[in-house]
């Protein structure tokens, strides 16, 4: 099953960050959800096309191009921890 | 309820002003205690009141202006993961704890333009995660019939408002059961409209092909007006369906003999309470009694529904909790609970390279197989009845440190999710140490009319 190292590398794909404790206590329970959703490998599910959305009447819908309806800017900063001359800010990925 | 409220309004045996100030009262009572609501809005609530009566005074067809406006002055609340504009919505999640929303959700605004009057946000698992309401960051909510017990989840505080009268009905979302689960431990009634029914838009994404608006209230009257008002094709939200919105309320009491009412045997295993299954036994009898037929029914992949499930909503749960990067809105991500961390880590792993086949596509392929046994068992019958939850309310920390245990509530919720159908739970008395017990209706996509239908005459024996 998942070991140790594979919960750290999700972590960081995820960008959580766990404390050792946390990867203890999320190791053997994530263990026993995974374990128990194993059960599906019992299903013959050979010929069986998947369903990623339950109802089908809803297709390619597109939005009508329309630019009457936005938001002001300041709305859109209202909940930014860090804006800097209309922009959200956030740390640079760029050395 | 509404439909008695609605017409002291008009006969102005009492205001609006009145009628919310007293449920204000009742909350700010109850609620210390309870903990149904994270916010409450006196001030707007009493502002929105008063307007109200304004036009109620200013009106000279009172018949005209509750047609255009068939909630108006009815106390209500949301769940804290409905956008409400300017008031503070934060998912019972302390990454959320100082966000506020610019704008409302269609729902939202919807039940604005209906004359419902907000009182308040109402607590749930923080992001609607959970069976019990146990993961809210700000404290679980008790259950008013037994404050040492869950109120369910996770719209827990949706369920428990409603049940202790602090508002006259209050709106949730059921992923898995969110809102039929609260409503059979609360002694209320919840809607779980089909998938696409009523629009998403503004409301905080949990799993987004499994997610489902709805509301609790104390008759299935009331509820069926209230999603005569939420129901509908939005714009805003490209998963809603333009199937036409039907008349719900008209002939609600027409009589039910000959509908024909499946039992699925799978759904009665002795894994469930003994005394649920009494219950659903004699909610059959209600029903038998009213002259419908009672239909033994088989859905073969029952048991695999809890897996597919389970892939299928931490993997998109996994997905939607990726927008909260603490940079355009809320805090950082090390503030998210451990149930919502937990969820991530495995919705990750489900969806990354090498195991994306293995969990998530296969979950949905046998998402397809569950759908065809339901689509199978509606061409024999008109609804499916079954019970909500496997046990009766846990006490509070019962089931907190068992991920497992907690999923395993919503063994019986779950398939109609998977299948995108419309289910309505409606209590059904209570157990030998008085607690209560809900069973669920549940029937074909579109079908709420015909649940209504069904829900309607069950309480007219059963209460």
């Amino acid at each position: 099953m998942i070991s140790k190292e594979e919960i750290l590398k999700i972590a960081k794909l995820a960008k959580l960050q766990l404390n050792e404790n946390e990867v203890e206590k999320f190791f053997s329970q994530i263990k026993s959800i995974l374990s128990y959703v194993k059960k599906l490998d019992e299903v013959d599910t050979s010929n069986v096309i998947p369903t990623f959305h339950p109802i089908s009447d809803t297709k390619n819908r597109f939005q009508v191009d329309d630019s009457s309806r936005t938001f002001k800017l300041e709305d859109v900063l209202k909940n930014a921890k860090n804006t800097k001359n209309n922009h959200v800010a956030t740390k640079g990925v760029f050395k | 309820m509404i439909a008695d409220i609605i017409s002291k309004l008009k006969n102005k045996e009492i205001s609006a002003l009145e009628l919310t100030k007293s449920y204000l009262n009742k909350i700010e009572s109850e609620n210390p205690d309870i903990n149904a609501f994270i916010t409450v809005t006196n001030d707007s609530a009493i502002k929105e009141a008063s307007n109200v009566d304004d036009l109620i005074s200013k009106s000279e067809n009172l018949d005209e202006l509750f047609s255009k406006m068939p909630l108006l002055g009815i106390p209500l609340a949301h769940k804290d993961i409905f956008s409400t504009k300017d008031v503070k919505t934060t998912a019972a999640s302390k990454i959320l704890e100082d966000y506020i929303p610019v704008y409302d959700a269609t729902v939202v605004s919807k039940l604005k333009s209906s004359g419902g009057i907000s009182l308040g946000k109402l607590n749930c698992d923080a992001f609607a995660h959970g069976a019990t309401g146990e993961n809210s960051d700000f404290g679980p909510t008790k259950n008013p019939y037994d404050k040492s017990r869950v109120a369910g989840g996770s719209s827990s505080g949706t369920g428990a408002a409603v049940a202790s009268e602090m508002v006259v009905f209050a709106t949730g979302t059921d992923t898995g059961g969110s809102l039929r689960n609260p409503a059979s431990f609360t002694n209320t009634v919840a809607i779980k409209p089909t998938y696409g029914r009523v629009s998403r838009y503004g409301i905080f994404a949990m799993s987004s092909s499994l997610d489902s608006i709805g509301h609790i209230t104390t008759s299935a009257e009331d509820s069926a007006l209230v999603l005569s008002q939420t129901a509908g094709f939005d714009p805003f939200d490209a998963t809603t369906s333009k199937h036409p919105v039907e008349n719900y309320l008209e002939n609600i009491g027409a009589d039910i003999k000959g509908k024909k009412i499946g039992i699925v045997k799978e759904y009665l295993s002795d894994e469930i309470d003994s005394e649920i299954l009494e219950k659903t036994k004699s909610a059959i009898n209600i029903y038998e009694k009213l002259g419908a037929e009672i239909i033994d029914i088989s859905l073969p992949n029952s048991e695999y529904a809890l897996a597919s499930y389970y892939v299928i909503t931490l993997s998109e749960v996994s997905s939607n909790l990726a927008r909260f990067d603490g940079i355009r809105f809320g805090f950082d991500r090390d503030k998210f609970g451990d149930e919502a961390k937990r969820r991530i880590m495995i919705g990750t792993y489900a969806l990354s390279a090498g195991f994306y086949d293995e969990f998530y596509v296969k979950a949905q392929k046998v998402r397809t197989l569950i759908i065809q046994d339901f689509k199978k068992a509606f061409e024999k019958v008109d609804a499916i009845l079954a019970p909500v939850s496997p046990v009766m309310p846990p006490k509070i920390g019962e089931v907190v440190d068992d991920p497992m245990k907690n999923y395993l509530m919503d063994i019986l919720t779950v398939p109609v999710n998977l299948a995108g159908l419309p289910a309505l739970s409606l209590p059904c008395g209570f157990s030998s140490k008085g607690l209560p017990v809900g069973i669920q209706l549940i029937g074909d996509h579109f079908s709420e009319k015909n649940l209504y239908n069904l829900g309607y005459n069950f309480e007219r024996i059963s209460k």
